[in-house]
């Protein structure tokens, strides 16, 4: 009896113990897919490349201040920058190579496109990269990619982008956040994107086997190129938990933080209505019941001054607070990640420079400061007014402003990068910095005996993980052990 | 140690004078001198009816069988047994011998051994250690009590300690089945012992989960024939502080001296942040957060709280905040309430010939110290044990614990934490006492908080009433074992055990509630998890018979174990209605995601015990697994161990202080899987854009061919007793190899990810474990019993993946706990480099090697003196050594909370300019050029004197915040601090009122006084060591002082 239950009870617990389920299969993850098709990447990818990208940038190019801390970006005492950019390319790479499984061409474009435009943010950032080598971790079990010379990287940029531009078909682009799927915006972007990427390159317009003039005309003269502000590349962001503004209720501008005193001068040299919606009034001005358009309401802080000056000047009420719209309106503008207003400033500073002709630089220009102004008539909710048509015609016979026939050339290329400076208050992330750094326009203030850095230092990562090749890129472009951020790289070297 | 454990059954003996007696035999117990034995245990043999001699060493026991045989048992004396025959006094004269001989420890998968035979290191103490006094969580009482074990206690309500073995994180098993348990699901009172089992041979049975050793906590059975009932009561509150945050009471919000409140995000003078404003003075008045709102036309003063945005008042030009008086409130000790931790305990066992049952239940109530924070833990125990047959015991166990907590407040660095509010960044001139009247702006209830600050931080009583998280888990563990003796020599066990757990957490959040770039529009989350884990097994015995020469057990067996784990998430986007938690009361829409993961190992084991003449002790032990979770070529591995256990003292005559000398050592290699799906590469679903889904591929690499991760440990120790048992010493020396490790290599980003699976990589851990023990005073009336546990240990990397030099910051053969950071340059000679136009310091971009965070060693000494029926327990414990890094150091030098923080600051604001002139150079001339490794190529900086003025605030918000300051570059700013401390963790004092109270049916009496983390001696400034870090900011740590009673019937 006793001997009958334990043997069903062991029969039982064995049973239990050795099933005949194959213990693998219970490691099949239900929850995810292993295999994709590329439109889920593409919005990633899209959401990603598109968001703000904060306020760095602004301190570096004095737009705005820190008043409770010595803001390394502000005072220019950078040190490392980070490989990012990488992890969002890891995104691309799997895209690219989705889309080649199922052989949907478009998509293929589009991680070429996103491909340049991170290596081209990453070789200004740094110097050389790792390129050719660059994303292979997978499956070619590259782990210690080579850095190429950033010549070689400009190039491949350029290559991939026709490439791009090449096989772009009229395929609709599902997934597609930004054109909602147009193939012909997308070549109008890409487009553009080679412009911008040889106009960086303005330095090296003599260099031989670049052939930066003519390509450029070349790509000016077949097109398509983006025609109006319904061209632009931007994310449009909707008010929904993961997709609202990246900077929506960002503590970061609750206190302490203030607008740049040389940013508001320049908008106030040229009653630039845009300092309305940049900035908030000082507090003074406030309680003085000063009306919006009152351009000696708002000031800023010194950006080389000691931060407790600032603070002090803060105190007394004259300090101007960065606008609440961009904290607490939940949609706030959208991001431009290159639009038809750098377009036009792209082409007037190439006509300026004899790269191309048959066009008027001064239309171009004003063009691109109308955009500007049709892009807050439009986005900046309560400002519209300032930015009409009219404002904008306005405003283009400022002195400061007019592209007037009497300009040298150098003083119209001022004009235009000042244009671009002026439209990049939280758009277009560090531009407007690779800008500066290009075309010393404007003019940044900087401390006694120091200039703003033109680099940023390879990151600790890579000294740990990829010493050899990083030690080898350090000793090619600046000297053995000098990854400093005052170096100067190929692209700002003057041939 | 083990005496410990042994008197205190020998107490819970006390109580088991029998309900109805057939035969009743008494007697007296002496040794050899002839002086009564007080505490003496007298079983009835193959029974748990017993009893223990009085303080006269008289005794008398109701027996259950007229052939029964009497076993009188000691700490430190020779067992004896007596058969009663007919005699109804026996007086009994016990011989003093070897301790520790004839104990048992209860070793993996359950099996008992004798502690002579064990050839690792075992440490247990008794549940009795637990229940005398009560703590936040029952595992912070294991602290001190087991050498090589470290438990991080932490501060606040409901945040669970973590229990550190040799370096590692072991098993937790209860009644041998392994769970996962943060300690709140197990009752201190229904513990009967707590054993450890160190190293790895020890849990080689485990398999995978026992890899790092296991701690065996074993629940209380029905001991004692017939029926007994035990009523307790344990309540402790907070009496004072063991550990203070001080911090500066001269100053309160602003920045340079200065503040003024109009919106609190700088529209008023710096009401944005800081505590670096005006001094507190008689007759100073500063228009506050709380100040009344005057209409400057009609000079009408209306009562205000909070700012005025989107009101009327919102109009400087008229209205203006009424100044009133700056002046200083201790808010953190007006914030915080008494804390309380009530445990009752009811059981009731029962023993009969063929059953033993056991039930308790217990209900623990918290009350936190911060405001609104409570905690209630409940349980239900029943297990039985049932003799089917004479070869065939069943025994169930069936437990339900409930863990509940309507709001439990929130740790880490931000502002859901009240102690980031309060203590960091919360000026005392802001009157706590108006924050907790008036959680609202005027007419805003629900809508708008009222606060001092709208650009970081919350009302911190608004923070703690109007958030409510809550968490209620319910755990079902059920399980059965059936063993049957096939004949006398062949036994078979079978078993079967489900642990479920469900767990229902929600959150919610008020409107206007700020946590950084959260939305501050209300919001309602849910989390709803479940847990399975089963685990079946079967166990076949061979005990070869008993042979003067040689004894060969044999145990072989297999094992199932299988986990699911699911949880599905809901939150809402936004509220629309203030105050109604609902997801349909959402704003957007519903937020949901789902999550199932499932893993299973099969196992087969065996061991063989050798018992060579009662002195060589030999055991092989043999594991294989199979885990669901490896490549299918990988996924099996083979866990071998050897450990021999030789008693010297059998083998050879001793001197005759030396009653006992064993020496042990073992060997073991085990083996370690993987989590679910963690060979594959799995898109993961990041969000959504207008409907569209979006997807990101995972940044590490996996490795379809990863093999099981190995650690080998080889022990040694010895183990001896003098001086008739008044002195016991355990050595242990281990070194564990962990080698072929499962790394997550870290590999150049620009490969598109960061870091790739491979095996690799080994580490060696050597430490050395002392438990000494010793009863320094042993008379009739009084006993004085000790412990002292001591552990050290060093981990280091002794082999790197692929032949490199360095891994991270880590060279060969360098100490992984090693503290690297970012601080600042120094000069050749480690000076302060300062900028001369600036006066401030510059950051070190290389990391710098700051001290190692494990203590050079740990202590724990335990005490329990005996006089007549009183009896105090006295535990400490310690480190000595090591380093941390305080957050909450680091962030009040910023703030302007810091207690050194005052110095300059009235000499500064007098002066109108920078006085301080910081220690440092200047570079005047050349550089220093570095490689990759931080070593220097070359470096031509020559240096003069700073003499760069700098402003005081920017200092102290500079150089002891933004990079490390260890003790040694500046006592004064140090963020890096000294880990050492000792604790007086608890003393006790209780009283056995059974000769005072002689009530009927009522066996025994205690009461216990006693106090919980009494006091501290550390050199860490405002935190407490004992957290273990001080990475999330800390509450601060309370002292407890409190009572218990427990009567047994």
């Amino acid at each position: 009896m006793h001997m009958k239950k334990i043997f069903i009870i062991g029969a039982f617990l064995m049973a239990g113990a050795f099933s005949c389920q194959k213990i693998e299969e219970i490691n099949i993850n239900p929850n995810n897919v292993s295999e994709t098709h590329p439109q889920y990447l593409l919005t990633t990818i899209e959401w990603n490349a598109f968001q703000v990208e904060g306020a760095d940038p602004l301190f570096a190019s004095r737009m705005i201040v820190q008043s409770d801390m010595e803001h390394p970006m502000q005072f220019y005492t950078w040190d490392r920058g980070d490989f990012s950019a990488y992890n969002e390319l890891r995104n691309v790479t799997k895209m690219e190579q989705e889309a080649k499984r199922i052989e949907a061409v478009n998509y293929q474009a589009l991680a070429k496109f996103f491909r340049a435009w991170y290596f081209y943010n990453l070789t200004l950032t740094f110097g050389d990269v790792p390129y050719s080598e660059a994303l292979k971790g997978e499956y070619d079990k590259v782990y210690e990619p080579v850095y190429d010379q950033q010549k070689e990287i400009f190039k491949g940029i350029l290559n991939e982008l026709e490439e791009a531009n090449n096989i772009i078909t009229d395929d609709l682009i599902p997934g597609d956040i930004i054109y909602h799927g147009d193939p012909l915006k997308w070549k109008k972007l890409i487009n553009a994107f080679r412009l911008r990427v040889l106009l960086t390159l303005s330095k090296k317009e003599n260099e031989p086997d670049l052939n930066i003039k003519s390509r450029f005309a070349s790509i000016v003269s077949s097109g398509p190129l983006m025609e109006s502000v319904n061209d632009d590349a931007k994310l449009v962001f909707i008010n929904q938990v993961g997709n609202r503004y990246t900077e929506f209720n960002n503590s970061n501008y609750g206190s302490n933080r203030y607008m740049d005193s040389t940013f508001v001068r320049r908008l106030q040299d040229r009653k630039d209505p845009r300092l309305f919606i940049y900035a908030a009034q000082t507090k003074n001005a406030k309680e003085a019941g000063l009306p919006i358009d009152d351009f000696t309401g708002y000031d800023g802080g010194n950006p080389i001054a000691p931060y407790n000056e600032v603070n002090l000047k803060a105190i007394a009420g004259n300090v101007s607070k960065v606008n609440l719209r961009y904290t607490t309106d939940p949609v706030c503008e959208p991001h431009i990640l290159l639009g038809y207003s750098e377009l036009q400033f792209i082409l007037a500073e190439a006509r300026i420079r004899g790269w191309i002709t048959g066009m008027d630089a001064a239309e171009l220009y004003e063009n691109g400061v109308k955009a500007s102004f049709q892009f807050y008539n439009t986005y900046a909710k309560g400002y519209e007014s300032y930015f009409t048509v009219q404002a904008a015609e306005d405003y283009l016979q400022e002195p400061l402003v007019e592209f007037s026939g009497s300009l040298t050339n150098e003083e119209k290329i001022e004009r235009i990068i000042t244009q671009k400076y002026l439209f990049s208050f939280l758009q277009g992330g560090w531009r407007m910095y690779f800008e500066h750094l290009r075309t010393g326009y404007p003019s940044f203030a900087s401390l006694p005996g120091q200039t703003p850095p033109t680099r940023f230092m390879y990151p600790e990562g890579e000294y740990q993980n990829n010493s050899e090749n990083v030690t080898a890129a350090i000793t090619r472009q600046f000297g053995e052990g000098r990854d400093n951020t005052r170096e100067i790289p190929w692209w700002l070297k003057n041939n | 140690m083990k005496k410990i454990l042994v008197l205190s059954l020998l107490l819970l003996q006390i109580s088991s004078l029998a309900w109805a007696q057939p035969l009743k035999v008494t007697g007296k117990v002496t040794d050899t001198r002839g002086e009564p034995l007080p505490g003496v245990n007298i079983v009835e043999k193959g029974t748990t009816n017993g009893t223990i001699s009085d303080m006269e060493g008289a005794y008398s026991i109701n027996l259950t069988s007229s052939s029964a045989v009497l076993v009188f048992s000691y700490v430190g004396f020779t067992v004896q047994e007596i058969p009663v025959g007919t005699n109804t006094v026996i007086n009994v004269q016990l011989s003093e011998k070897t301790v520790g001989l004839d104990e048992v420890v209860i070793t993996a998968l359950g099996i008992t051994q004798a502690k002579k035979s064990v050839g690792y290191s075992v440490q247990d103490f008794s549940g009795e250690q637990l229940s005398k006094a009560n703590a936040l969580n029952v595992a912070n009482l294991f602290s001190g009590q087991v050498s090589g074990l470290t438990v991080n206690n932490p501060t606040g309500i409901f945040q669970s300690p973590t229990l550190v073995l040799r370096g590692k994180t072991p098993l937790i098993v209860i009644d041998d089945i392994p769970v996962s348990t943060n300690f709140f699901d197990l009752t201190g009172s229904d513990i009967e012992n707590v054993t450890v089992l160190k190293g790895t041979t020890a849990s080689a049975l485990y398999g995978s989960r026992g890899r790092n050793g296991a701690i065996l906590i074993t629940t209380k059975k029905a001991g004692k024939e017939g029926l007994e009932i035990v009523l307790a009561n344990n309540t402790m509150v907070t009496a004072g502080f063991t550990v203070w945050p001080k911090t500066q009471t001269q100053y309160g919000n602003g920045s340079n001296g200065q503040y003024e409140f109009w919106d609190g995000q700088d529209g008023g003078v710096n009401d944005g942040d800081m505590i670096w404003g005006p001094k507190f003075e008689k007759g100073k008045k500063i228009a506050q957060w709380n100040s009344p709102i005057k209409d400057n036309v009609t000079g009408e003063v209306i009562p205000w709280w909070g700012d005025v945005y989107g009101t009327k008042y919102d109009d400087k030009s008229r209205y203006s905040r009424v100044p009133i008086p700056w002046e200083y409130h201790n808010n953190l000790k007006d914030f915080l309430e008494t804390g309380l931790v009530s445990t009752t305990d009811f059981s009731l066992s029962s023993k009969g010939e063929k059953v033993a049952q056991r039930f308790s239940a217990s209900y623990t109530k918290q009350d936190g110290q911060v405001p609104n924070s409570y905690l209630h833990l409940g349980g239900l125990s029943y297990n039985s044990s049932v003799k089917l047959s004479n070869s065939l015991t069943f025994d169930g166990k069936l437990s339900y614990n409930k863990v509940y907590s309507p709001n439990y407040p929130r740790y880490g660095y931000g502002p859901k934490n009240h102690m980031y509010t309060i203590l960091i960044w919360m000026g005392d001139d802001v009157n706590g006492k108006d924050l907790k009247r008036h959680l609202y702006v005027p007419g805003q209830e629900g809508y708008r908080q009222a606060n001092f600050n709208y650009a970081w931080y919350n009302n911190v009583y608004f923070a703690a009433h109007e958030l409510n998280q809550k968490y209620d888990e319910d755990k079902l563990n059920g399980q059965i074992k059936l063993k049957y003796d096939i004949t006398k020599n062949l036994s078979l066990q079978a078993r079967s055990s489900a642990v479920v757990t469900g767990l229902f957490e929600d959150r919610a959040s008020p409107k206007s509630y700020l946590n950084y770039g959260d939305p501050r529009d209300g919001d309602y989350k849910t989390w709803n998890s479940h847990w399975l884990t089963t685990d079946n097994d079967i166990l076949l015995t061979y005990r070869q018979p008993v042979s003067s020469f040689l004894n060969i057990t044999v145990n072989g067996g297999g094992a199932t174990m299988y986990q699911r784990y699911s949880q599905e998430y809901n939150a809402t986007d936004g509220l629309i209605v203030p105050w109604v938690y609902s997801l349909n009361n959402s704003k957007g829409a519903v937020k949901a995601s789902t999550y199932l993961q499932e893993k299973a190992i099969r196992s087969i084991y065996g061991t063989v015990d050798l018992d060579i003449m009662d002195a060589f002790y030999l055991t092989f032990a043999a594991r294989n697994d199979w885990s669901s979770t490896l490549p299918k070529a990988n996924n099996s591995y083979f866990y071998p161990s050897f450990s021999a256990s030789v008693l010297i003292s059998n083998l050879m005559k001793m001197p005759e202080a030396i009653d006992m000398l064993k020496v042990f050592g073992s060997w073991a290699s085990v083996a370690n899987d993987l989590s679910p799906y963690q060979i594959s590469s799995y898109y993961a679903n990041v969000g959504t854009y207008e409907g569209l889904t979006m997807l990101s591929y995972p940044g590490s690499l996996v490795n379809y061919d990863i093999a099981p991760e190995k650690s080998v440990s080889f022990e040694t120790g010895l183990s001896a007793s003098f001086f008739k048992n008044r002195f016991h010493f355990d050595l242990a020396y281990f070194n564990v190899v962990d080698l072929n490790q499962i790394l997550d290599l870290p590999v150049s980003s620009a490969s598109g990810f960061g870091s790739r699976k491979v095996n690799g990589n080994e580490y060696t851990t050597t430490g050395l474990e002392i438990s000494l023990g010793a009863m320094p005073v042993r008379t009739t009336d009084f006993t004085w019993q000790s412990t002292l546990n001591w552990d050290t240990r060093v981990k280091k990397l002794t082999e790197i993946y692929g032949g490199a030099e360095k891994y991270g910051n880590y060279s060969l053969n360098e100490r992984v706990d090693n503290y690297y950071a970012i601080g600042w340059m120094k000069s050749a000679d480690g000076r302060v480099i300062i900028n001369e136009s600036t006066g401030l310091p510059i950051k070190d971009p290389y990391p710098q090697m700051l001290g190692h965070l494990d203590p050079n060693w740990r202590f724990g000494f335990i005490n329990n003196f005996r006089y007549k029926n009183l009896s105090v327990d006295v535990n400490f414990d310690g480190a000595w050594g090591g380093v941390f890094w305080s957050r909450t150091v680091e962030k009040l030098w910023w703030g302007g909370k810091h207690p050194n923080s005052v110095k300059y600051r009235d000499q500064e604001y007098a002066a109108g300019e920078p006085v301080y002139v910081p220690d440092g150079v200047n570079i005047v001339s050349g550089e220093l050029v570095r490689d990759t490794d931080g070593k220097v190529i070359s470096d031509t900086r020559q240096y003069k004197e700073n003499t760069t003025k700098v402003s005081w605030q920017s200092w102290c918000q500079i150089y002891p915040y933004q990079a490390k300051v260890t003790e040694k570059e500046s006592g004064y700013f140090a963020n890096v601090l000294d880990r050492s401390f000792l604790k007086l963790r608890r003393i006790s004092l209780t009283y056995d009122l059974s000769d005072v109270l002689k009530i009927k049916g009522l066996k025994r009496t205690e009461l216990s006084l006693y106090s919980y983390n009494v006091f501290i001696i550390k050199k860490a400034m405002l935190v407490d060591p004992d957290f273990g870090d001080d990475n999330n900011l800390q509450d601060p740590s309370a002292r407890y002082i409190g009572l218990s009673a427990k009567l047994t019937f």
